[in-house]
């Protein structure tokens, strides 16, 4: 079991961003107590101070194919998302469900197709028709 | 305001809740997100009918996957497991199930007696609340949520934190500045609510499901035997102080039902003399005390959202967006303003209560073929309603791609353990902290001493011990409650 570390300095990062961020409002402002950067700077410090009073602990490091299944699933919803509303719903869910049905593990063309067709059609009419949503 | 509508949209709700309660990895937050961005243009009363019988019927539906496959539906189901399993190996599944049925029923029922008890008293007092004291209990729900939780705290409060950061993002609320918008027109308009809980508690639980290989899990046959109503009735006296422990645990802001059943379960351990069956190897106390507990929590959690604004467990979050994206403003004002609303949630929850029983008693066999459904084939839709129900809520692409960050950030924080739910909770709460720590500031410097502030208030001085104690608990080394 491989350890890989966990990203603290993401958060001192944050911490020490919002710090830099509040500090460049705050100058020039008379009355710090009500500025809208008084609290991102309360924040950023508890930020900083928190991440280094995190234990270290390491996670159990999962197979590249995992994060390659992660990334390509994440892709084809980006994907979806960029044609939303500019191509046909139907169409563009089936081809989406298609695609992400392969890569959650149902292997079948046919059966693939079919559960896409049914799930796009169900979803368009549940939505217009019972949630009245314009799809 | 009770309608035949509201009736079935309960009804309904009760079976969503079955299935997504029963089928492990699918969860009732899960669900209940997405149903907020679908039932947003419907009535709030409909709403909160069909929310509440998801809520409560999923919690209780975690127990069937628990005792037929030794495996939760539902986190807060985690303790049923240890006694649930091998009464269903014993051949006794069906006995077990009907207890559990049962005192879900006893547990839902004590858990809102509560909240219509309670909730008026306590709101009662909240609205003689200065900004002062807003800004402890808003600290004082992101410590707590802390406090309760397992592992890492210093990682809990690192997630709130980040959630309060979230919150910042946008217009500000005294002198409408932007901050932390970067002039990007998207980010002016701040946060959804909405697409950050799906992201969060939906898409994440999708891409987690997909790195998870499913287990092969053999499932035990529930016997159709009769109800023995008096074996199990024998235990009423646990099943009501376990339904207290859980409504007092589900009041704590972020403890939820796992840490209740948990808690019930123990105390039935150390303090249940002469049993039977010894607890770990099929004990009936071991079931009625989780099952009791773990329904008791929502009654509790629905407390502190109703009365402060905030919520107790992660549901009582999307709870209060569904409140937030009607225009009302759960809190002390909410139950005086919208007594309607108030009944919507007593009654709905009475209503799913009976469900529970009714469902639990009558869909006993057939809910173990509900267990056989490769729940990888579920993913597709659950993923596509993910993405309809973010974009739904204000018809925003923009939304989809919020829900879609969300959804990553979640699974990459399951991932290193960060708890998610202090998190959200630093989202919903961020706002009121901040402005009522601005307010508390300006008021302070206006009268010329903090410690005035704080000593001439009695409320305040509970707040600032509640804080200081958390501080402690937060402080400690964490010990593991079934132990």
């Amino acid at each position: 079991m491989k350890k890989i570390p966990k990203p603290l300095p993401v958060a001192a990062s944050i911490g020490a961003l919002l710090i830099l961020y509040s500090c460049f409002i705050l100058k020039g402002e008379e009355s710090w107590g009500i500025s809208p950067a008084l609290f991102c700077l309360v924040l950023g410090v508890a930020l900083v101070i928190l991440s280094f009073l995190s234990k270290p602990e390491g996670v159990t490091k999962a197979p590249i194919e995992s994060y390659k299944k992660i990334g390509v699933f994440i892709g084809v919803a980006v994907l979806y998302a960029l044609f939303f509303g500019r191509v046909n719903f139907v169409l563009l869910t089936t081809v989406f469900l298609f695609l992400i049905s392969y890569i959650t593990g149902k292997k079948s063309v046919t059966d693939n197709l079919i559960y896409s067709v049914i799930v796009s059609f169900s979803v368009y009419f549940i939505f217009n028709i019972a949630f009245g949503i314009g799809l | 305001m009770v309608d035949t509508a509201f009736v079935l949209l309960v009804i309904l709700g009760a079976f969503l809740g079955l299935v997504v309660g029963t089928l492990p990895g699918l969860s009732v937050t899960m669900a209940t997100a997405i149903l907020v961005s679908l039932t947003y243009t419907w009535p709030m009363e409909h709403a909160i009918a069909l929310i509440m019988g998801v809520y409560v019927v999923g919690v209780f539906s975690g127990a069937v996957s628990a005792v037929l496959i030794n495996i939760p539906g539902a986190p807060s189901s985690v303790a049923t497991v240890l006694d649930g399993y091998p009464l269903a190996l014993k051949g006794k599944a069906s006995l077990a199930l009907h207890t559990a049925t049962i005192y879900s029923f006893i547990g839902t029922v004590v858990g809102f007696l509560a909240l219509w008890l309670f909730a008026k008293p306590i709101s009662a007092i909240a609205v003689r609340f200065s900004v002062l004291d807003y800004l402890l209990l808003g600290v004082l729900g992101l410590l707590s949520a802390t406090a309760v939780g397992n592992g890492d705290r210093a990682k809990g409060l690192i997630s709130a934190v980040l959630g309060l950061v979230l919150s910042c993002v946008g217009i500000d609320g005294i002198f409408g500045t932007q901050r932390l918008t970067f002039d990007a027109n998207f980010l002016k308009g701040g946060i959804s609510t909405v697409a950050a809980l799906i992201g969060l508690f939906g898409l994440s639980e999708v891409l987690w499901q997909l790195i998870t290989p499913q287990k092969k899990a053999t499932v035990v046959e529930s016997d159709s035997g009769k109800i023995p109503l008096k074996e199990i009735l024998s235990h009423f006296k646990l099943g009501i102080s376990s339904s207290i422990i859980g409504t007092v645990v589900g009041a704590l802001p972020g403890a939820g039902g796992p840490v209740a059943a948990l808690i019930a379960y123990s105390r039935a351990k150390s303090s249940s003399k002469n049993v039977k069956t010894p607890f770990g190897e099929g004990a009936l106390e071991g079931v009625v005390a989780s099952e009791s507990a773990n329904n008791a929590c929502v009654g509790g959690a629905l407390i502190p959202m109703l009365t402060l604004g905030i919520p107790g467990d992660a549901v009582t979050t999307v709870v209060l967006s569904v409140f937030i994206l009607h225009g009302v403003r759960p809190g002390p004002f909410m139950i005086k303003e919208n007594p309607e609303l108030f009944s919507a949630i007593i009654v709905g929850g009475f209503i799913a209560a009976v469900a529970v029983l009714v469902l639990g008693l009558l869909l006993n066999k057939p809910l173990s073929g509900l267990l056989k459904i490769n729940r990888t084939s579920l993913l597709p839709a659950i993923t596509l309603l993910c993405i309809v129900g973010a974009y739904s809520v204000q018809n925003s692409v923009y939304d989809i791609w919020l829900m879609i960050a969300f959804g990553a950030v979640g699974f990459m924080m399951k991932r290193h353990r960060y708890p998610v739910a202090p998190l959200v909770l630093g989202l919903v709460l961020g706002q009121m902290c901040d402005l009522n720590l601005r307010r508390t500031i300006t008021i302070w410097s206006a009268q010329g001493g903090f410690l005035g502030l704080v000593l001439q208030r009695p409320v305040t001085i509970i707040l600032f011990i509640l804080i200081i104690a958390s501080v402690y608990f937060i402080l400690k080394k964490p010990k593991k409650v079934g132990d």
